[in-house]
């Protein structure tokens, strides 16, 4: 098998974990920092936000 | 006489604050109580509102409202009636105060690191809005959390961490709020803070340039005995203007230790902690004692009867002082009623409260809920009397600038002036360093091009990863131009005045001027604007503003305008570019007032607001804003955007069809041998296979993945003009606004063997038929989808966080997308027919 559609294979399957967990986190994971609900245009290094 | 007949200019004293609840306790709170000198500065420039002084700050009202206020130009009557209000409260100093300053800091930090005191203190910071607690959070934490010169800038806690001194401070940012009174989101979200999580100390950040105003919260404070420091913010402001304030002897009146500080430039942080450790220090090794606001005779007995109605009850799980809870009880807080309701003798304990409030309004001519905020600035001006010299210098600075500004002329041509000015900035001198990005893009992706054997991997990278990141990369310069303007009119004040003039028209919209702040900030990002309309009082309001905020242009929004203004309408880009902002802004203003008409009909809550005093933006504070804009853009780059593109290239370019593609270079293999016998030549060899890779290209799209979910939304959006790849752009948009140009990037991916611009390859994009799929028609109805369809997951989330239902985020979904359709609709159907 060509060797870069294997590398592009492994970056897919990398890619679909990536977003099924971002959008299970979305979903279903209680955020410890709800402020902005996960946007993060505002978030500031080295601080964290509490509720 | 009444306040709204008050000419400018004209000094009156206030007799009494008309009107109930939420609106006279908010007046009141803000320095509208009985006796109070106030001033009529200016009107707005459509008469209203107006701009007043009163206690050294200064505060617009509508006309409606200040005809609440009763007031007197004769100083005389106002000192008699003193007298009177005096002699009824018997309100004065007396021995309950406890002093618990005098001791050196450092010594004491000295001989706490004998005594066994925890380490760790969690420390809140609580103060009016703008009086400067996150500047001194940023400074004292290390953090970059945003400040600006209006209120309202801090809608949330956060909370960031320092070592001093060998301790480990947690400190936390609450909201600004003018009084713990509860009629107000934040009012009720600090209390709630203070009472909830209990924090050890309690930094109360005053505002040495509105002091009187600002000790209103100080006095709510020690009544919920809260173990305080005050820290005396701005205290250069108050220095400039020759005042002499003896805060030592205050500090002494009050039993709470009072340091001067200077947030901006970090002047008093280290004595400021020094004394928190100190103060923290002796709550730890002895039983603090607390001390008490004296409200005279007639509400200390009606305190002391309802204290002894609670006599026999525990109510340590309340948290808070029997004390507090009596005198929320008599002020009608209705949080503390609803606390009370869970104990079973409630009904003798309302009894008894309606009972002494009544005895208080007939006691002393006022209800309970005045008596007490009264009592309270009664006190503030006692201690201030003693300590506190009268102004010497007056800033005319902020009075001139407003004049100008705030001009019935000036007022609103200077303000789209000022817009029009962030635009062509935005635009024109972004252009410069776009370039440059641009053609490093270029660069990188002949490089790869050129290196690498063809292959899929070569295809991800080229199209998918340098097509898509780099086609939004190149707006970063465009983005950071936008936010130094936005942060500039934050920073100096004049966002406040742009409520100001604005309030006319937004009380003509259902919404007042307040609701003016979110949607300014919502150019930035819609996100932080709809977590700000927790400063909009009314309900109603907050959620018309929440709602009608998705239509502000946030900048993820700026990169897909700019890619199609700068091809399409170079000319006149930034007049475009306003074009697109004003159409937002009126299209926000006529759903406004159809959801006041339709979903909220409820009257909306006073316009007081106050407005700072100019200050000059540091260039600290503006770089460290362009900073971590930039920052997370480039974050944003290597996140959603990353993957968004990697995600499309995959759809677009699976499944393979080997047949089909065996076919086309078969194709091509017949062009070439026809030119190597000579049979055509090459030019002719050369169209001809761009041709067949166009086709071949072009069929390929169709029959991928991403190509079927487009054919299968198209028919919807072909009446608007949009092909599949557009339709599927704006699906995947739905992420994050900038995700639309990184989808364009990776679809519309050319046929050139050189990397051009995402811009140049949108241009040269054709029907089968040759016509061009981006006429200035459908990039016009494309603009105005992009607008007006909802900007992002994170918006719709926050909607429904702040709204409290998934009912709100799903109706901002469904409106803001079927606007959005209709209005690109219109556009087109009504093009075409002008053009036929």
């Amino acid at each position: 098998m060509d060797i870069q559609l294997i590398i592009v294979f492994i970056i897919g399957i990398a890619v679909a974990v990536k977003l099924g967990y971002e959008i299970y986190k979305f979903f279903f994971v209680k955020k410890d920092s709800p402020y902005c609900n996960g946007c993060t245009m505002c978030k500031i290094p080295d601080t964290k936000t509490k509720a | 006489m009444r306040l709204s007949e008050l000419h400018t200019g004209e000094t009156a004293y206030i007799l009494k604050v008309n009107g109930n609840g939420a609106f006279r306790k908010r007046l009141q709170e803000m320095g509208f109580v009985r006796g109070q000198e106030v001033k009529a500065i200016l009107n707005a420039p459509l008469k209203d509102p107006i701009k007043y002084e009163i206690m050294d700050y200064e505060v617009s009202l509508r006309r409606s409202e200040a005809v609440m206020i009763e007031i007197t130009m004769l100083r005389e009557e106002v000192e008699q009636k003193k007298k009177q209000w005096q002699s009824d409260a018997e309100i004065h100093m007396d021995e309950s105060f406890i002093s618990r300053t005098g001791e050196s800091s450092e010594s004491i930090v000295q001989e706490n690191r004998q005594h066994k005191v925890p380490k760790n203190i969690k420390v809140a910071l609580v103060g009016n809005p703008n009086s400067g607690k996150t500047s001194i959070f940023n400074l004292a934490s290390g953090a970059h959390e945003h400040v600006g010169n209006y209120s309202g800038v801090t809608v949330d806690a956060k909370e960031g961490t320092l070592h001093h001194q060998g301790y480990t401070f947690t400190l936390v940012d609450l909201p600004g709020t003018y009084s713990l009174a509860g009629y107000t989101p934040e009012e009720l979200y600090v209390r709630r803070y203070i009472v909830e999580e209990q924090p050890d100390i309690v930094i109360n950040v005053v505002a040495a340039s509105a002091i009187e105003r600002s000790l209103y919260l100080t006095t709510e404070l020690i009544d919920m005995e809260v173990p305080m420091v005050i820290a005396l913010n701005m205290y250069d402001e108050l220095e400039q203007s020759g005042r002499k304030f003896d805060y030592r002897s205050l500090a002494t009146m009050i039993g709470t230790p009072i340091i001067p500080t200077v947030g901006k430039k970090g002047l008093g942080i280290p004595q400021l902690l020094n004394e928190v450790i100190r103060f923290f220090a002796s709550t730890q090794q002895q039983n603090a004692s607390h001390p008490h606001i004296p409200y005279g005779r007639v509400l200390e007995r009606a305190i002391e009867i309802m204290e002894r109605e609670f006599q026999h009850i525990d109510i340590t799980p309340f948290r808070l002082p029997l004390r507090y809870i009596c005198i929320k009880l008599l002020e009608g807080d209705s949080e503390i009623e609803r606390i009370i309701r869970q104990l079973p003798n409630h009904q003798n304990i309302f009894a008894r409260r309606d009972k002494e409030r009544a005895y208080i309004e007939k006691l002393l001519h006022e209800d309970a809920e005045s008596a007490f905020t009264n009592a309270r600035y009664g006190f503030i001006a006692g201690g201030l009397e003693e300590t506190l010299s009268e102004r010497r210098y007056f800033s005319e600075t902020t009075r001139k600038i407003d004049a100008i500004v705030t001009n019935k002329y000036l007022g609103f041509p200077l303000f789209f002036l000022f817009m029009w000015i962030m635009f062509e900035a935005t635009f024109k001198l972004g252009e410069y360093p776009m370039q440059g990005i641009e053609w490093l893009v270029e660069i990188i992706g002949n490089f790869v091009r050129t290196s690498m054997a063809d292959g899929p991997l070569k295809d991800l990278i080229v199209d998918g990863i340098i097509g898509g990141v780099g086609g939004v990369i190149v707006f970063l310069p465009n983005i950071v131009i936008l936010y130094l303007f936005i942060a500039f009119m934050e920073d100096s004040g004049y966002m406040s005045r742009a409520s100001f003039i604005m309030d006319k028209v937004m009380h003509k919209m259902g919404l007042h001027g307040k609701s003016f702040i979110p949607l300014i900030m919502g150019f930035g990002c819609n996100v932080p604007a709809i977590m700000s309309t927790r400063t909009i009082e009314s309900r109603s309001s907050r959620m018309i503003t929440m709602l009608i905020v998705p239509f502000m242009s946030c900048s993820a929004r700026l990169p897909v305008y700019l890619v199609f203004v700068g091809i399409f309408f170079s000319k006149y880009a930034s007049l475009v570019l306003l074009g697109l902002y004003v159409t937002g802004i009126l299209l926000a203003v006529l759903s406004a007032r159809l959801f006041r008409k339709t979903l909220f009909t409820e009257e909306d809550t006073p316009f007081v607001m106050e407005l700072p005093p100019y200050r000059m933006p540091t260039l600290k504070s503006i770089i460290i804003h362009m900073w971590d804009r930039s920052n997370q853009y480039l974050k944003k780059m290597g996140g959603p955007i990353l993957l968004a593109s990697i995600v499309i290239w995959f759809l677009g370019y699976f499944p393979r069809n080997m047949q089909r593609e065996a076919a086309f270079d078969l194709q091509i293999e017949t062009v070439k041998r026809s030119f190597t016998q000579n049979r055509i030549d090459e030019q002719a060899k050369n169209t001809m296979i761009a041709d067949i890779e166009h086709i071949r290209m072009t069929q390929h799209q169709e029959n991928s993945l991403i190509g079927q979910i487009g054919k299968f939304i198209e028919p919807v959006m072909r009446p608007l003009g949009f092909d599949w790849k557009i339709s599927v752009s704006l699906l995947s948009g739905m992420a994050a606004k900038e995700i639309v140009v990184s989808t364009l990037g990776v679809l519309y991916a050319g046929n050139d063997d050189n990397q051009t611009s995402l811009q140049q390859r949108l241009k040269a994009e054709t029907y089968p038929d040759g016509s061009p799929v981006f006429t200035p028609l459908v990039v016009i109805g494309f603009l105005l989808f992009v607008l007006i369809y909802f900007p992002c997951i994170a918006t719709i989330a926050a909607i429904k966080e702040e709204s409290g239902s998934w009912k709100w985020a799903a109706f901002s979904i469904f409106y803001s997308t079927g606007l959005a359709w209709m209005v690109a609709l219109l556009v087109h159907q009504i093009g075409l027919l002008v053009a036929s």
